[in-house]
């Protein structure tokens, strides 16, 4: 199998400007100001991209992002320089979807199709024959973007959060469990489930698509 | 649907080696997530890496699941926020003072 990757952080890197020493008590707002812009504006595509797979369309994307710039200018007192910035963005973030936007996407849409048949999941389970090494990871590697997008869609809005902010934004558990405020076994046990969720998903795509080399079950276990 | 229908239970996790001396498939899948996540101690890393080496149905459980993680990745990354967006929240910020309980 392919190593997993390392998590690519090249904006933030640029972004944190490690040792730049600001003192909070003699800092004039405009100061504070331009530091903010300086340092958060950088974030901003990268927050655009989670809030699109958050919200239910472009235009609510961008409100939760103005809104969390908004609350994060205004409590940019509160953070400390030199902690981690892009954690404490995505937090309020999060929190701003949470309060503002989920009961209005809480509409019949998404309230069974959140939940992947036991069938599914246990297709998603089986060990595909040894004779087809791979095959569904080659079939996967194919699906288009699109496809991808819908199943991920499918997930329930916790289920999507937690595997963007793990795959996309290579957050440790850690920091997961502070932006969604929950223990790390919360992270882990939602993590298993929505991959799960999705890997049944996007197999049953790459069958309907023709491409999946999927056929007899279960190569042995010790 | 929401995910705390779901039981949301802490993690524990057998033992990487049985009793026996042995690393079994059942435990080495269940840190398929916190293998791809790098979430795993070194030496665990190793005792896994070995038994895939050894073991192909664990290893095209391990493949899949890194397929899956990496195209999450591939469809989700580079979106670009409208330069609209930027100057809505370059105009907020200019706007808006800080907290004003502040002072």
């Amino acid at each position: 199998m392919t190593l997993p990757q390392t998590p690519a952080g090249t904006p933030d890197e640029q972004a944190e400007r490690a040792g730049v020493e600001v003192d909070l008590a003699t800092e004039t707002e405009a100061e504070r100001r331009a530091r903010f812009e300086a340092d958060a504006l950088p974030y901003l595509d990268q927050l655009y991209g989670a809030a699109l797979r958050m919200a239910r369309n472009a235009a609510d994307a961008e409100d939760v992002v103005q809104e969390t710039y908004a609350k994060a200018w205004a409590s940019f007192h509160q953070y400390t320089p030199g902690t981690n910035l892009k954690a404490w963005l995505y937090r309020i973030l999060t929190n701003t979807y949470i309060n503002s936007y989920r009961k209005r996407q809480r509409q019949p849409q998404t309230s069974d199709s959140g939940e992947v048949a036991d069938w599914q999941l246990a297709r998603a389970a089986e060990h595909t024959s040894s004779g087809l090494r791979s095959a569904e990871a080659e079939a996967m590697d194919r699906l288009p973007d699109s496809v991808v997008k819908d199943a991920l869609q499918q997930l329930s809005p916790d289920f999507r959060m937690a595997v963007y902010l793990a795959d996309v934004e290579g957050f440790a558990y850690k920091e997961i469990a502070e932006i969604m405020q929950t223990p790390i076994g919360t992270v882990m046990s939602r993590l298993n489930r929505a991959r799960k969720q999705l890997r049944g998903l996007l197999t049953e795509h790459a069958r309907e698509l023709g491409m999946s080399a999927t056929g007899t079950p279960g190569g042995e276990h010790r | 649907m929401s995910a705390e229908e779901h039981v949301e239970h802490e993690h524990h996790f057998h033992a990487l080696v049985g009793e026996d001396g042995e690393v079994h498939c059942a435990e080495v899948l269940e840190r398929v997530n916190v293998f791809i996540d790098h979430e795993l101690a070194d030496a665990d890393s190793d005792t896994i890496r070995e038994h895939l080496a050894a073991c192909e149905p664990c290893l095209d459980q391990f493949d899949v699941a890194d397929a899956v993680k990496r195209l999450v990745r591939r469809c989700c990354v580079g979106e670009q926020a409208p330069a609209t967006l930027r100057l809505r929240v370059l105009q907020v910020v200019a706007e808006t003072g800080e907290d004003p309980l502040r002072r």
